[in-house]
């Protein structure tokens, strides 16, 4: 039995239009043209106990909105939202208290407190008992090292610390989902790869279910199971990572660095990409032409000095994806 | 349940050490404002022996109490603090947790202004009444029912506050509702200028029907014995209805607020 399950969900919105000029700006008082925005388009997907999927897609592609109204607080259009037999947007509260959340981009720790405060209080705000509260404080921060930082007040804190302290935040009441919006927003190196860890620890651990919408995508490649892509609404992709580099990842690179600049480069199966200088880049698929057949191609023809093979990085498979849609 | 919202009073009131240098430089400033005040009247006073049934001795003792209350107008922000949360998109966050928004911002306020009548209303007023030799309320249960009073019109001036900050959802800026409501008819209608005898009769009229008299000319005048035995027991009760009133206005308008941001985002 899934633990989300969303059927043909939609949420328009109404964006009202301003007419320029005078005339116009006094027309539009008195009556408003709209348009309707289809932010989210007839989503469908489900979710298990356990899962970590991650949920990308261009800014404005409706990642934040689904996020929205999975968490309660954004009323659906249409369709059909059921998380852990709740309807969000009706059981708020309820839904609230049994799942976690953190954006990337603001805190929800108390600016002007120790970290600790923050923390106290919201075990008072989801009435965490006393020793659960003790247990789950002294489980985070071994895993994250928060011990030297907290009684730092929060805004003293780098925005590595301030994360791994959100993290703990949204997660002392033992949320059964936890959903994460940017979390490696602006993090160095160490900090993301901490936060991945961390991710997949508490994934393995403790059966929290992830939902993750990031920009990153190495958080996914490595983080992880499964990828749902939107894109203008409508989901484009959902299924394994390997599945996509499977479908879409065919098409391999050739860089090849000629001896001499050659006017004319004319050969079977292979697309001219770029060129610079003496260096070109050549896409070939994989399934129609070998890489072999490929260079015995070039070196018949042209006199060559270095030659890479790149494989397709996920972000540039969805880089594709984005700018042209699933083919 | 109580708990909850106690310990946002708590750590409000912790967060406000914080700022000490900020705190002392209010004060500081406070106690000028007040010296000015309590001078003009003083020399006003001259040559008279009472003025609308308030004798020297009690207008400053009026003079100093509205305005150590006073300070409860400037320093609370909760209307400044929903702009911003609503403006920063932090209410969402807020929203995302099993809390009651009006209580919890209630309790916030509430442990922020204990910490100002703490350690800036109170060693204010009692420089102010050993410098002067001020009167004390005519019996103890009458300084009992001022505290009572003055929580009422705490409350009253809470849920302005707030109704105004809920305006945040639909309007890109509060700025003029503020000042209007709370520097203007708020100043005019509280009685912290004048005690509302002074005031003609039209606008005595006037604040009559408006809830601002109720933040600090009740309190004060219960404390001078000016409102004593039916007529303090009507203000009191005046100050009840604009209690359950204004915050079920507040409520409303939350809710409001609410169903517009779940229809049509943040």
């Amino acid at each position: 039995m899934p633990i989300i399950t969303v059927e043909h969900l939609s949420k328009h919105f109404k964006v009202y239009k301003r007419r320029t000029g005078f005339w116009g700006s006094l027309s539009s008082t008195v009556s408003r043209q709209h348009d309707i925005i289809r932010a989210v388009d007839d989503v469908n997907f489900s979710l298990e106990r356990g899962e970590l999927v991650g949920y990308i897609g261009a800014n404005g592609a409706g990642k934040s909105t689904t996020i929205k109204m999975l968490t309660g607080i954004l009323v659906p259009t249409s369709g059909h939202i059921d998380v852990m037999g709740l309807t969000p947007y009706r059981h708020r509260k309820e839904n609230t208290r049994r799942i976690g959340v953190v954006f990337g981009q603001r805190t929800q720790l108390w600016w002007d407190l120790p970290v600790i405060d923050s923390f106290e209080l919201l075990k008072h705000i989801y009435e965490i008992p006393q020793n659960l509260y003790k247990q789950n404080l002294k489980f985070f921060s071994e895993m994250l090292q928060l011990q030297p930082f907290l009684s730092t007040p929060v805004r003293r804190l780098s925005l590595g610390q301030r994360m791994r302290c959100d993290l703990t935040a949204a997660l002392l009441h033992n949320p059964e989902i936890l959903y994460l919006d940017e979390p490696t927003i602006g993090l160095d190196v160490v900090a993301k790869e901490q936060v991945r860890q961390f991710l997949r620890q508490i994934n393995a651990e403790r059966q929290v279910t992830v939902i993750l919408t990031t920009h990153d995508l190495n958080d996914v490649e490595q983080v992880c199971q499964r990828l749902i892509i939107i894109d203008s609404g409508k989901i484009i992709y959902d299924g394994g990572i390997d599945a996509l580099k499977e479908r879409y990842g065919k098409t391999r690179m050739l860089i090849v660095d000629l001896a001499q600049a050659y006017s004319d480069i004319q050969l079977e199966g292979v697309d001219l990409t770029r060129r610079e200088g003496n260096r070109i880049w050549l896409a070939f698929e994989r399934d129609t032409i070998s890489a072999s057949e490929v260079i015995a191609q070039l070196t018949a023809l042209y006199e060559i000095q270095d030659l890479t093979i790149s494989e397709p990085e996920i972000e540039e498979i969805v880089r594709r994806i984005y700018e042209m849609g699933v083919g | 349940m109580i708990k909850k919202y106690l310990t946002f009073t708590v750590k409000a009131f912790q967060r406000t050490l914080t700022y000490r240098f900020e705190l002392w430089m209010e004060l500081f400033i406070n106690v000028l404002f007040m010296l000015v005040y309590v001078y003009l009247w003083k020399a006003l006073y001259t040559g008279q022996t009472s003025v609308e049934g308030y004798d020297l001795k009690g207008i400053l003792t009026y003079i100093v109490v509205s305005q150590t209350l006073l300070t409860f107008t400037f320093t609370l922000r909760v209307a400044r603090i929903i702009e911003e949360k609503v403006r920063t998109g932090e209410v969402v966050t807020d929203l995302m947790k099993p809390i009651d928004f009006q209580l919890m911002t209630l309790s916030t306020a509430a442990g922020t202004s204990s910490h100002t009548a703490l350690f800036n209303m109170l060693p204010k007023f009692l420089l102010f009444y050993g410098t002067f030799g001020l009167s004390l309320p005519p019996s103890l249960l009458t300084l009992l029912i001022f505290v009572i009073s003055v929580v009422l019109g705490y409350v009253i001036l809470f849920s302005l506050e707030f109704i105004i900050g809920i305006f945040a959802f639909w309007l890109v800026e509060i700025r003029g509702i503020y000042a209007l409501v709370i520097w203007g008819l708020s100043m005019l209608f509280s009685g912290y200028f004048l005690p509302l005898e002074f005031y003609p009769t039209f606008l005595a009229k006037v604040a009559a029907v408006l809830p601002f008299r109720a933040i600090i000319y009740f309190p004060t005048a219960i404390y001078t014995g000016q409102l004593m035995g039916r007529s303090l027991i009507t203000a009191m009760l005046i100050q009840l209805a604009w209690v359950v009133v204004l915050v079920g206005l507040g409520r409303l308008g939350y809710r409001a607020a609410f169903r517009k941001l779940v229809i049509q985002g943040g």
